[in-house]
């Protein structure tokens, strides 16, 4: 039992070493601590993108999936996740040039500008925030499940669950944005080579992988099917899932708010291919654990199969093989958790209190209180773990539809000059309210015929931005993008 | 041809490559196993994946690395 105890605590104490290390070579202003001066390299760059892109809904969501679906769920993962990567040139390359023109630190206060209208700003921070709070919890609440699997119980579920969230809280007050990226690399290799170790650990003593799926495919040969078991998939669900990643991961606000700290052209390039490929190796590790966990637990429900891995971990492998696994899955919700915590709360800060309350707040303060933002934040999120009942996949996936509403008004202000700022607002507006009207029932989901809720959400968006784009003034002013807008601005 | 015929060309061919991820003349087939047991029509998807990988290369080479104003 010790030997988890000084692994997860080297673990620990390592990052903390990276902590202190963001945090003297940083500089007190906003730009460094929340964008990291603007100079993140290829390498940092990618590892950022992929390891707080990949979390909890990885190591525990996806091993949940495919033990209730099946193989089918691998290529939507892995195919859908690649395909937004052609998102990081159109909408993350632009994003990253106007940033570095015009200074922008979140993406609220560029949409904002761009529109001209203080309303899209609010509007675009507070969908970005309210979404991103289940997506903070479910970190912690993956690591609470792991640390008592570990530990046998030892340290409860809920307590868990705050020890890692207070460290994490931590290393984001001591080196801000900085030590997000460094600890992404060191999460980001762990995270990659662990998972690996899993699943040959596993698949090991089960006999070797063939095997393993020789006797799941005996028993329940639907996790081999393309509709996936209890034929989950139709063609229309295949579609909206597969489409979903290139609307929602540009608008994940720790990935939107990435795209302002490249340090140049080809570092956003780099991180782009390799984007673009890692997803097939990858996902394909959780999903067959998913699958082959149904020869030792078989008979899970709902929410419990998210826990297969750190189960089978326990089952198959020696304990500090195991616990060495699993700092891999600690890896992976922190470097999450941390990347979202920044992002949350310099949204709050730089949109919210530094627009509308006070203009002229001391750099010393923005810091001071994007601090208290994230305390507050984890809180929060801890809080909703406390009580969240469904199962990880369930509780993000209507979280990454809300993010998608953001899509449309996004390309738009990327690419369009003069569409009027109603056109945003009743976008954005309209897709979250389809969006609740889906999920709560209110619209009888036989009206979507078949499709997942982010077919209709992206329809409705897109149409009200194609009519205010159809709405133009005949004559548009000639501007350069990034000119000065017609709205009162306080950035110009 | 122009820079924006060029996009043009790009966007549909990337669509392509997705209308491809859309495998629905598969489903009705039986399902056969293959390397290490998996599910042979993994095989389409992996397959698929490289030649996107290949085609963000290309793409990151013939369009994105004549974009004007590097900064």
């Amino acid at each position: 039992m010790s030997v988890v105890y000084i692994i997860i605590g080297a673990y620990l104490v390592l990052n903390l070493f990276v902590a202190y290390f963001g945090y003297r070579k940083g500089s007190s202003t906003p730009e460094d601590y929340f964008l990291a001066n603007r100079g993140i390299g290829a390498i940092v760059m990618l590892f950022t993108f992929i390891a707080s892109n990949f979390s909890a809904f990885f190591f525990m969501g996806l091993a949940g999936e495919g033990y209730r679906i099946g193989y089918a769920y691998y290529p939507i993962m892995a195919f859908g996740t690649a395909f937004a990567a052609l998102a990081f040139y159109f909408i993350g390359y632009r994003t990253w040039r106007l940033g570095k023109l015009k200074g922008y630190i979140t993406p609220p206060e560029m949409l904002g500008v761009l529109s001209g209208s203080s309303g899209v700003k609010l509007l675009s921070m507070g969908v970005l925030i309210f979404f991103t709070l289940p997506y903070i919890a479910i970190q912690p609440m993956g690591a609470g499940y792991i640390l008592s699997t570990l530990t046998d119980g030892q340290i409860p579920y809920f307590l868990g669950a705050v020890v890692l969230t207070v460290f994490i809280v931590l290393y984001v007050f001591v080196g801000g944005m900085r030590t997000v990226a460094l600890t992404d690399l060191i999460q980001g290799l762990l995270m990659f080579t662990l998972m690996i170790a899993a699943v040959w650990v596993i698949s090991i003593d089960m006999g070797g992988l063939a095997e393993a799926n020789a006797k799941v495919f005996e028993q329940k040969p639907g996790l081999f099917s393309r509709e996936g078991a209890g034929e989950q998939y139709n063609p229309q669900k295949w579609f909206s899932l597969m489409a979903l990643w290139l609307f929602c991961v540009p608008m994940f606000p720790h990935m939107f708010m990435r795209f302002f700290m490249s340090k140049d052209p080809y570092s956003f390039k780099f991180s782009t291919l390799f984007y673009s490929i890692i997803p097939c190796f990858l996902f394909i590790l959780p999903v067959t654990l998913g699958v082959i966990g149904h020869l030792s637990f078989p008979g899970l429900e709902g929410g419990q199969s998210d826990k297969i891995i750190p189960m089978l971990l326990m089952e198959h492998a020696p304990l500090w093989v195991a616990a060495l696994i699993l700092t891999g899955a600690l890896a992976a919700f922190m470097s999450s958790l941390d990347s979202q915590l920044m992002a949350v709360s310099t949204m709050f800060t730089r949109d919210l209190y530094l627009s509308f309350i006070d203009k002229e707040f001391s750099m010393k303060g923005q810091v001071l209180l994007g601090r208290i933002a994230v305390a507050a934040c984890a809180i929060l999120g801890l809080f909703i773990a406390a009580y969240a009942e469904s199962s990880i996949f369930a509780i993000v996936k209507m979280a990454f539809t809300g993010y998608a509403v953001l899509f449309p008004t996004t390309l738009a202000l990327l690419y369009f000059r003069g569409i009027p700022s109603e056109a945003f607002i009743l976008s954005i507006l309209g897709g979250e309210l389809l969006l609740a009207a889906l999920t709560f029932g209110w619209i009888p989901t036989g009206w979507t015929l078949g499709f997942d809720p982010i077919i209709p959400v992206i329809l409705l968006a897109s149409l009200i931005i194609g009519l205010g784009i159809l709405s133009r003034p005949r004559r548009i002013q000639r501007r350069r993008i990034g000119g000065p807008p017609t709205g009162g601005s306080p950035y110009l | 041809m122009s820079r924006r015929t060029r996009g043009i060309v790009w966007s549909i061919f990337f669509l392509l490559l997705f209308a491809l991820s859309l495998d629905y003349w598969r489903w009705d087939e039986p399902v056969e196993l293959t390397f290490l047991n998996l599910p042979g029509w993994i095989l389409h998807f992996v397959i698929l994946q490289l030649i996107f990988a290949l085609a963000i290369l290309l793409f990151i080479r013939n369009y994105w690395n004549k974009e004007k104003d590097e900064s």
